[in-house]
């Protein structure tokens, strides 16, 4: 019996104990999984870790860039303003040039018009032309000096009465005034306004010299309806008038006096001959 | 293409300060001093792509001049600006009945001429 139990319980010991080596063995496999997966867990938090760093690299490299696409973007903005702000400029230069042009090329064609005719009349017609053509003038006058009797006559008018017939002595009213002194005179106020004017007192009045010597005047009493004010243009035009006028009427004057002479002189010379 | 333009006006300032003017579209000028010249000019010139005209000219004045281009039909296509010394308002106004494309009032500013010119010959300015 003692014998039978013994083998039953070293068997039984034996079985236990390859339980126990297989429970071992178990374990030890079970400790080895659990330490591969901890490597495991540590390899993943790794790679998990590792994309958030190459993120944030990148989140730096783009938030550079931003800073600099949004300073480049101030720069063009500010030279966008600047550009218009030249642009402004310019267009503003622009219109002054073409006005100064526009003004040049009046005063081109008045002077050039004025000194292309040695006939007294045609110059007359050319200043009443410019006058009113340049100008705007609607009613006005060109006189004369007549140095015998010392006063102003009418030669050419435009749109005036009866009192286009009238002369001026020199140093009498506004216009004698203008003549004697040599300076041009202008009517203070509105110059559309005309119900204070009259044959002596004008709008404008325009002394015509040769350097200091006063031949005659232009005299203005009226503009056009839609010439509402004088211009800048005007004013160089009253100048150039002042002088060129001046010149272009004078050796008109003695352009016509010497060919008149010059043909007195001719038929004289040719019943000279006859004889 | 380089455009024509007939100036009809009997003041030589005026011709001259046109030419002046439209000096920067680089066309050429055909000068008449009256409405009949004007319309010989014409005959003489069918390829004219604007007209200039004074009405206060001696021999034929403007209106004239449009009532006898608008009978003979030819040249009724071609634009034409009137210019009035007086700026009496009734002659523009009987311009533009009779078929005057546009006006320009005298004395004539280059800003207007530019605008009519640049508006009735749109392919003018280089």
């Amino acid at each position: 019996m003692d014998t039978m139990e013994t083998g039953t319980i070293s068997k039984k010991v034996e079985d236990f104990l390859q339980v126990f080596k297989k429970g071992e063995e178990f374990t030890q496999e079970l400790l080895k999984e659990n330490e591969k997966l901890r490597y495991r867990i540590v390899q993943l938090e790794g790679k998990t870790r590792f994309p958030d760093r190459v993120d944030s690299a990148q989140l730096k490299s783009m938030e550079e860039r931003i800073g600099l696409l949004e300073k480049e973007n101030r720069t063009l903005v500010d030279r966008y303003r600047q550009v218009e702000e030249e642009n402004t400029d310019f267009a503003s230069r622009y219109v002054e040039v073409e006005t100064e042009n526009n003004n040049l090329a009046n005063l081109y064609v008045a002077s050039h018009q004025l000194h292309s005719t040695l006939d007294f009349n045609e110059s007359l017609k050319i200043i009443l032309e410019i006058v009113m053509n340049l100008i705007g003038a609607e009613e006005f006058s060109i006189m004369m000096l007549d140095e015998k009797l010392n006063e102003l006559s009418i030669m050419a008018q435009e749109g005036m009465g009866p009192e286009a017939r009238g002369s001026i002595r020199i140093g009498h009213g506004i216009i004698g005034t203008a003549a004697k002194s040599g300076e041009a005179y202008y009517r203070k106020g509105d110059p559309a306004d005309v119900s204070d004017v009259d044959f002596a007192n004008p709008l404008v009045c325009i002394p015509l010299k040769i350097k200091e010597h006063v031949i005659g005047t232009i005299v203005i009493y009226k503009l056009l309806v839609q010439k509402s004010e004088f211009a800048a243009v005007d004013y160089e035009l009253f100048s150039m008038l002042a002088g060129h006028a001046a010149t272009a009427l004078f050796s008109s004057k003695l352009y016509s006096e010497s060919e008149r002479k010059l043909t007195t002189i001719e038929n004289f010379l040719e019943l000279l001959k006859q004889r | 293409m380089i455009k024509k333009i007939l100036i009809v006006d009997d003041s030589a300032l005026i011709h001259q300060m046109y030419k002046m003017v439209l000096m920067r579209y680089k066309c050429t000028i055909v000068d008449a001093q009256n409405g009949r010249v004007g319309l010989e000019k014409l005959v003489q010139h069918p390829d004219i792509d604007l007209v200039l005209l004074d009405i206060n000219m001696p021999v034929m004045n403007g209106l004239e001049f449009i009532k006898k281009v608008k009978e003979l039909g030819t040249y009724e296509h071609i634009p034409i600006v009137i210019s009035s010394t007086e700026g009496k308002e009734e002659d523009t106004k009987r311009g533009i009945e009779l078929g005057a494309s546009g006006y320009v009032t005298k004395p004539i500013q280059p800003s207007d001429l530019h605008a009519v010119v640049e508006t009735l010959l749109p392919a003018s300015r280089q």
